[in-house]
């Protein structure tokens, strides 16, 4: 069977560089597939950092349900190193660097048998599509529900484990699924679920931009997995 | 909608706090002396936790290529005089006094070494020594000059919305422990709040901090809430009403909120103290 047609998207918050993006995604191709984004908390330092660090490891050991990503999470802080203390380091990067670092997290494992498995710290949103109708939307279905402060996942090792949700379906041969960082994902809900799956990623960037100027989406960096299940 | 301006690094918003530093803060939180604590004074307590806010403030601005200037702030202390406990250096003298928060993280008065108690990873607590900035010190003597207090913030708050018109309104905190001694505190107030940016008015919370051993009144949407105490309403009326963000902060804490809450604790002890600052001073996601 073929492997499921991917397409990334991420941009930046407004004014902000590309280098600044604490957002990330990271994708398995092949069998089980995997897709995973994660958000950086903006108060925290080397937020963007951990978030590709959750990403990576998610796709490389695909722990696809709660128990299982627990388990790995103590084994992924354990490798997570930000850069050293350094003798002349100001007190507040010494404070900062002991806070560690947050993120959100969402996570997807597709079957070759028509199963999926998805796990989830935070506010970040799956949109599991079959035509252009939203079949469903998990952990959040409705854009009012988004707040400010999520449930994040802390890079501390001494950092009591998060609470994780986790979903299990089936897919059928042409659904897609998409994951999105909180802001596109409550915008995506209150607008058009299937707008990744018609658009190519310079054509959805402008339609964020557009989005955060007329301030229907919040300006916010974004990330997105759109997953194209095989025919 | 008001109070909804994202605050970054191009549209900041500025936190000014006023501390009572009359004499009576040198007596300690009511009941502490009856219950046999140690009992710092009122005004040790204060400082403690505004130098302790300050460095909390300074660490949700902090990232690992240095501190952004998210806020803008300045502490006001009254009593034997009036004035700016924190100063800008000559380059920031233009935005009204208030100090950007890099610039505060910067220069502290001094670095103590504490002790805090932190998590060993199996289920206890061991001790490690970090460092405890400190902008001011404590200090208690005199009256309580607080229209003087509100007419400076008022013109500090004027000039930095002149330099920041679209951006979230300055909140003010005004911490006190009894009745202004130089006027009604009422009219000045007004005259704080009415300055605005295109975002909404100043923002004016008040604390009340206990000399007695009455529980706190914390977050009042009425005046049926509070003691019968003239002061107690007057302090009502100056403060202002909690906007969106903040009222969902203080959900979020436990408390029950209305469209009428305000920003408000009387007879606070050290523990409402320290959490209304916590939703007083989140005025919405930093961008």
């Amino acid at each position: 069977m073929d492997a499921p047609l991917v397409r990334t998207f991420w941009l930046p918050r407004a004014g902000a560089s590309p280098d600044a993006c604490e957002d990330a995604f990271a994708v398995r191709p092949g069998w089980p597939f995997a897709a995973a984004v994660a958000d950086g908390a903006t108060e925290s330092a080397f937020a963007g950092a951990w978030a590709r660090h959750l990403v990576q490891h998610f796709c490389r050991d695909l722990p696809a349900t709660p128990a299982a990503l627990q388990d790995q999470l103590v084994h992924w802080r354990a490798a997570w190193q930000p850069d050293r203390l350094g003798a002349t380091s100001p007190w507040y990067v010494a404070a900062k660097l002991e806070e560690g670092a947050h993120a959100a997290l969402l996570g997807l494992v597709l079957h070759s048998d028509g199963t999926w498995q998805a796990v989830a710290v935070g506010d970040a949103v799956l949109l599991h599509l079959r035509g252009k109708r939203l079949l469903q939307a998990w952990p959040l279905d409705d854009p009012a529900q988004f707040h400010h402060r999520p449930a994040l996942i802390s890079s501390r090792v001494e950092a009591a484990l998060p609470e994780v949700e986790g979903w299990r379906g089936e897919w059928r041969p042409g659904d897609a699924f998409v994951l999105a960082t909180d802001a596109l994902g409550a915008w995506l809900l209150a607008t058009d679920p299937a707008l990744p799956l018609r658009l190519p990623p310079e054509g959805l960037a402008a339609h964020v931009t557009a989005a955060r100027r007329r301030r229907t989406l919040r300006n916010d960096d974004v990330a997105a997995v759109v997953v194209h299940c095989p025919p | 909608m008001a109070y909804s301006a994202e605050i970054s690094r191009t549209s900041p918003t500025a936190i000014l706090f006023l501390l009572d530093q009359s004499a009576s803060m040198q007596e300690p939180f009511g009941g502490a002396e009856q219950r046999g604590d140690a009992a710092p004074s009122k005004a040790r307590v204060l400082a403690d936790v505004v130098n302790r806010l300050l460095q909390n403030l300074i660490l949700r601005c902090a990232k690992e290529d240095g501190v952004r200037d998210y806020f803008y702030v300045g502490v006001i202390g009254y009593g034997e005089r009036v004035q700016p406990l924190i100063r800008p250096v000559e380059e920031y003298r233009v935005a009204g006094d208030l100090v950007p928060i890099s610039h505060l993280a910067e220069r502290p008065l001094r670095l103590e070494e504490r002790l805090k108690k932190v998590p060993d990873g199996q289920g206890g607590f061991i001790e490690r020594r970090v460092k405890f900035p400190v902008w001011f010190d404590p200090h208690a003597k005199n009256g309580t000059p607080m229209c003087q207090a509100l007419d400076l913030a008022a013109s500090m708050v004027r000039t930095w919305i002149d330099l920041h018109p679209h951006s979230f309104p300055p909140i003010v905190i005004n911490i006190t422990d009894g009745e202004a001694t130089d006027g009604d505190p009422l009219r000045y107030a007004q005259q704080l709040r009415s300055f605005a940016t295109d975002d909404g008015e100043t923002l004016l919370f008040n604390v009340h901090l206990s000399s007695s051993e009455e529980p706190a009144v914390e977050l009042p949407a009425s005046v049926e809430e509070l003691p019968r105490d003239e002061y107690a309403v007057l302090l009502f009326q100056m403060s202002s009403v909690l906007p969106f963000t903040m009222r969902a902060a203080a959900e979020q804490e436990g408390y029950r909120v209305t469209m009428d809450t305000r920003g408000f604790v009387f007879n606070a002890d050290p523990v409402a103290l320290v959490r209304f600052l916590e939703i007083g001073t989140r005025p919405s996601t930093l961008r």
